[in-house]
């Protein structure tokens, strides 16, 4: 059962499920994906998340009640999504970059070895994207690495920077605060404000893969 | 072309914002006062969205090295031109070589300044919207600093034009901004609702383009709500741990975790913009037709303003 609620005067809220599952999250796919694809031109943008599809219209050309009928008239099936695509990602966890690695060792009671190997075993879903540009959240982290945020914020973290905070971890998108355990960093970048065809290193629904690099690779990467 | 002597306090190159790229956590950006933006460009003869200055509080000291025609619109900041104090609100000639500058700020937060023919920059993601928490748009993501030079667009040709004084800038010490509930308003106790309706809630210092942090009577829900992140829109109204509700606004990250209490309705997001640090505002629910009526009333007076021209 899909909620809907009008969100503001030119929003509705599509609701496809009170927890984050898989088959909740396919579904939130593949509405946005289905609507991209009929392309109305009412609609002025989609924000998929975990559960819910804000859909922003333009009230000067379809009513609210108007885009109910719309929406609930349509058919949307899950599978329509294409294949999923798989991002391998570059993380160098040398200590340089991995400026927390000591204190996720102390919480979680695991070398930095194993911290490694069990960050780059797991295959990630990217659940939504969100916080800042092209920022992804993962979903499926090793319980094992599962590590409080830091007490206190950094005041400014740079792009690349590889983290882990309670069940999540992520890569800093852009240069900005926050409160991460750092263990890491990669020379890709998850936001790319130069490259013209793509902006964004990930979308929603890929499944993303970290893969380690050695300081040597990593400065080397780019050349 | 124009170039900037001296800054001011925040001046940002800004347009109707990015208006695709929500699905990637990339906010709308764009100008604040939506209203002030189109007249500026309107009073300039600009039939497309062309980029702006949005000045806050403070003006910019800026040269034209070649002749044209601006328009200044919002905020009042007491703009001289030459040093002779000129109009907001009506169509200026400016000479080549003329210095604009501004005095105090004696009404409202936010002014516009558009130029006929608009600036001459590149896209990025449709717009030339600063957002400088990525460090994206203008001339490299960050606010007009000294020494910057701005190419301008071939100046229309077209009548001299005049913003009927019921479309200048409102700003008041308390503006009553008309809301929406927002999708979490119902978690939200009785008591906690009746305050963000009845009482005042001020504009705290901390307050910046992503949104206004509010201060005045705590709100609560009924039981600590522990929500997935979801969409946010313009105008929507959350409520963090503390209690004290954020308005957030154009520059606001596309998702969030916290109850959304209340949604501000479109036409008053302008309004809502020319409110400065230390003004208050007061909450009032509409419905959803009524805020609907309001949005079709503004566009209409947008619409007949171009064809009185």
């Amino acid at each position: 059962m899909i909620g809907y609620q009008n969100f503001g005067d030119a929003a509705i809220l599509l609701t496809f499920g009170e927890v984050y599952t898989e088959k909740v999250q396919l579904e939130v796919r593949a509405w946005a994906a289905h609507l991209r694809k009929v392309n109305l031109s009412y609609v002025a943008d989609l924000i998929p998340a975990y559960t819910t599809l804000t859909i922003l219209y333009k009230p000067s050309e379809i009513s609210y009640e108007e885009l109910l009928g719309v929406l609930k008239g349509m058919k949307v099936e899950p599978r329509s999504v294409g294949p999923e695509r798989v991002v391998k990602i570059p993380v160098c966890y040398d200590p340089v970059f991995g400026i927390d690695m000591q204190q996720v060792a102390a919480h979680t009671g695991l070398s930095a070895a194993q911290i490694i190997r069990l960050h780059t075993e797991q295959s990630y879903r990217v659940s939504m994207l969100g916080f800042t540009p092209g920022f992804f959240y993962l979903a499926g982290m090793d319980k094992r690495l599962f590590c409080p945020r830091k007490e206190s914020p950094r005041l400014r973290i740079e792009s690349g920077a590889v983290g882990i905070a309670g069940e999540q971890t992520g890569v800093y998108s852009v240069d900005s605060p926050g409160g991460w355990q750092l263990i890491g960093k990669t020379p890709v970048p998850i936001f790319d404000r130069h490259n013209k065809d793509a902006h964004f290193l990930v979308n929603q629904g890929d499944v993303v893969q970290f893969y380690s690099i050695d300081l040597e690779e990593f400065k080397n990467y780019n050349r | 072309m124009i170039s900037i002597t001296q800054p001011g306090f925040y001046t940002l190159i800004q347009d109707a914002g990015r208006a695709h790229y929500r699905s990637y956590g990339m906010p709308l950006s764009g100008v604040l006062d939506t209203d002030a933006y189109r007249l500026a460009n309107w009073l300039v003869g600009n039939t497309k969205q062309e980029a702006v200055l949005e000045i806050t509080l403070k003006g910019p000291v800026l040269k034209f090295h070649s002749a044209t025609m601006i328009g200044i619109t919002g905020a009042d900041l007491q703009p001289l031109l030459n040093g002779k104090p000129v109009p907001t609100n009506q169509t200026l000639s400016v000479p080549k070589d003329a210095v604009l500058q501004f005095g105090k700020c004696i009404k409202g937060c936010r002014a516009y300044l558009a130029f006929s023919g608009g600036l001459c920059l590149p896209k990025m993601m449709g717009s030339t919207a600063t957002y400088t928490e990525a460090k994206v748009g203008g001339l490299s993501g960050v606010p007009l600093q000294k020494g910057d030079c701005i190419p301008l667009g071939n100046p229309k040709a077209f009548q001299l034009r005049k913003v009927p004084s019921r479309l200048h800038c409102k700003a008041t010490k308390t503006l009553a901004v008309r809301v929406l509930p927002g999708p979490e308003n119902t978690l939200f106790d009785k008591k906690s609702l009746v305050s963000f309706e009845t009482s005042e809630y001020k504009i705290a210092t901390a307050s910046n383009r992503m949104g206004y942090r509010m201060e005045g009577l705590a709100l609560q829900t009924f039981h600590p709500v522990n929500l997935l992140s979801s969409g946010i829109v313009p105008g929507t109204i959350q409520v963090p741990p503390n209690g004290q509700p954020i308005v957030l606004l154009a520059d606001a990250q596309t998702t969030g975790g916290y109850p959304r209490i209340a949604n501000v309705i479109s036409a008053d997001l302008s309004f809502l913009a020319q409110q400065k640090p230390g003004d208050c505002l007061r909450f009032r629910m509409v419905t959803l037709a009524q805020a609907h009526d309001l949005w079709i009333q503004k566009e209409n007076m947008f619409a007949n303003l171009s064809d009185a021209d």
